[in-house]
């Protein structure tokens, strides 16, 4: 492999990293978004992958960093987070997903949904409310209240590993083949409460720049190289006249 | 080619319209009866990077393990029913909900619409009819030379005229839903049903959750100034950084296109 080739990875790697940023600045909004770091491979793996394309296994190469985002209370006390580990459970069309916030509201049916329509997990399967309800709220510990009725419990559960949680898109992971959940006994839910995004700006512009500088370095590598080869060439022209 | 400029991009759509949004909230802050809108964000679908870049053949250079996000797209875009404060009015036919019903009313087409309430007016045919002249439902009919006419909190209608009985003309039911954040809003404080909202659930005034009705009263809009505009600030920021991820992309197939000089 020769100094253009490695060079071409390295750029293509700083491209990956930026997609990386961009999607984490996109999100700094989003509730409940967790932001995808990029791990750093050492270098002889790299090369060993490109020199044998085959189908040679690695460790996960993004991860999550699943911190928690800072809460802001909102008006709503059926915009739950929890506090603490643990992911609230809902039926997915590819089976159950978990989540680390639940904004839920009752729909048509009287099933108690997210934003997406997804039936959030309790105890006595989805959570069907009556028409009125009267003071709809979930308590600390994850039960559903109407008036003094208990409506169910909501169903939490923790993965063993949660940076390898597969991101499905609108909050919503699924846990590694590898790894099984564990429901939560005494859960601790904040109703009124939604967890912000945990990307932090500043961080994720100082890493656009340094991956911009970096690709740029790398540039000048692609360009050094073809300088010195182009002097390599010339001067051995001229031995030869 | 390069997903950093089109991930930003889906940044600063939805920012667009999270400004978009507080604009008309900020529009509608003194509008009464207006309920706030709100967009909610979700980030989009996670795919493999290492087996989309060229299609079937995985890139070597990724790792089977990377999935890359697509950016944010818009979850919901829904209307907040918290209740807005109820003053009073010198207007008699000034009618507000104190509670969450809503009152049926009917369209120009025939169709059924809901209304949170506002000022009544007496149609030339002598018809009880929104401001903007949907007839309620059930329909009440005043007479031309009544002197006075009161809504009662259950919404019983009574008109007074000198020197005669008070008439009781008829009365007004309230109807609540599921879910009234999926309500389709038409303007006007007016709404209708929908498959996210459910089917309306008639109730007798003063039933638990239905409310009641104030006369002399107008509901004010439940906008929070300073929610509007922190979240106006939070909006216009991140489409600034979504804007320098844009360009920071730019730049940098800049440079490798100027790699041959």
């Amino acid at each position: 492999m020769n100094a253009f080739d490695i060079a071409a990875l390295s750029m293509d790697a700083d491209m990956q990293r930026l997609s990386n940023i961009s999607q984490n600045l996109a999100n700094v909004a989003t509730g409940g978004y967790k932001r995808v770091v990029v791990a750093q491979r050492p270098f002889s793996e790299t090369m060993a992958a490109a020199d044998a394309a085959s189908a040679a296994v690695f460790a996960p190469d993004t991860a999550l960093d699943m911190s928690a985002g800072a809460l802001r209370s909102s008006t709503n006390p059926l915009d739950l987070a929890v506090d603490g580990d643990g992911f609230f459970e809902f039926e997915s069309p590819q089976g159950p997903a978990l989540s680390r916030q639940a904004l839920l509201h009752v729909d048509g049916q009287g099933v108690l949904v997210n934003d997406a329509g997804l039936a959030v997990r309790s105890d006595r399967g989805e959570l069907r409310v009556p028409t009125p309800a009267d003071n709809l709220r979930v308590d600390g510990q994850g039960e559903v209240w109407a008036g003094d009725k208990s409506l169910g419990k909501l169903q939490l559960s923790r993965v063993g590993n949660p940076a390898a949680l597969q991101p499905l898109g609108g909050g919503l992971y699924r846990p590694a083949a590898d790894d099984a959940t564990q429901p939560i006994d005494a859960p601790r839910v904040l109703g009124g409460q939604r967890e912000g995004s945990n990307v932090s700006s500043s961080a994720e512009m100082v890493r656009l720049m340094e991956t911009a500088r970096h690709f740029e370095a790398m540039t000048k590598v692609v360009q050094g190289y073809d300088e010195a080869l182009d002097k390599a060439i010339r001067k051995l022209g001229d031995l030869g006249s | 080619m390069n997903d950093a400029l089109y991930i930003a991009a889906t940044g600063m759509q939805t920012q667009q319209l999270a400004v978009d949004t507080i604009a008309n909230n900020l529009a509608n802050a003194t509008t009464p009866g207006y309920k706030s809108g709100r967009v909610n964000f979700q980030e989009l679908m996670y795919r493999d990077a290492a087996t989309h870049a060229g299609g079937a053949t995985p890139d070597p250079s990724l790792a089977s393990g990377v999935s890359q996000g697509s950016g944010v797209g818009v979850a919901s875009l829904v209307k907040s029913f918290a209740p807005g404060a109820v003053s009073a009015t010198t207007n008699p036919l000034d009618l507000a909900i104190k509670g969450d019903g809503f009152m049926e009313v009917q369209m120009a087409d025939g169709s059924t619409a809901y209304w949170r309430g506002g000022t009544l007016q007496v149609t030339s045919d002598g018809w009880l009819a929104t401001s903007s002249g949907q007839l309620l439902k059930p329909q009440v009919r005043v007479d031309k030379d009544v002197d006075s006419l009161s809504i009662a909190a259950d919404g019983r209608i009574t008109t007074a005229k000198a020197g005669a009985k008070p008439v009781q003309l008829g009365q007004l039911a309230l109807h609540v839903f599921p879910n009234a954040g999926g309500l389709r809003p038409l303007g006007g404080a007016l709404y209708q049903a929908s498959p996210s909202s459910g089917d309306a659930t008639p109730m007798s005034s003063g039933d638990v959750g239905a409310g009641t009705f104030v006369q002399s009263a107008a509901e004010q809009s439940n906008v929070v100034l300073v929610d509007e505009m922190v979240n106006l600030m939070m909006a216009q920021r991140a489409y600034e950084m979504n804007l320098k991820a844009i360009q920071t992309a730019d730049d940098m197939v800049g440079m490798s296109n100027n790699l041959r000089k």
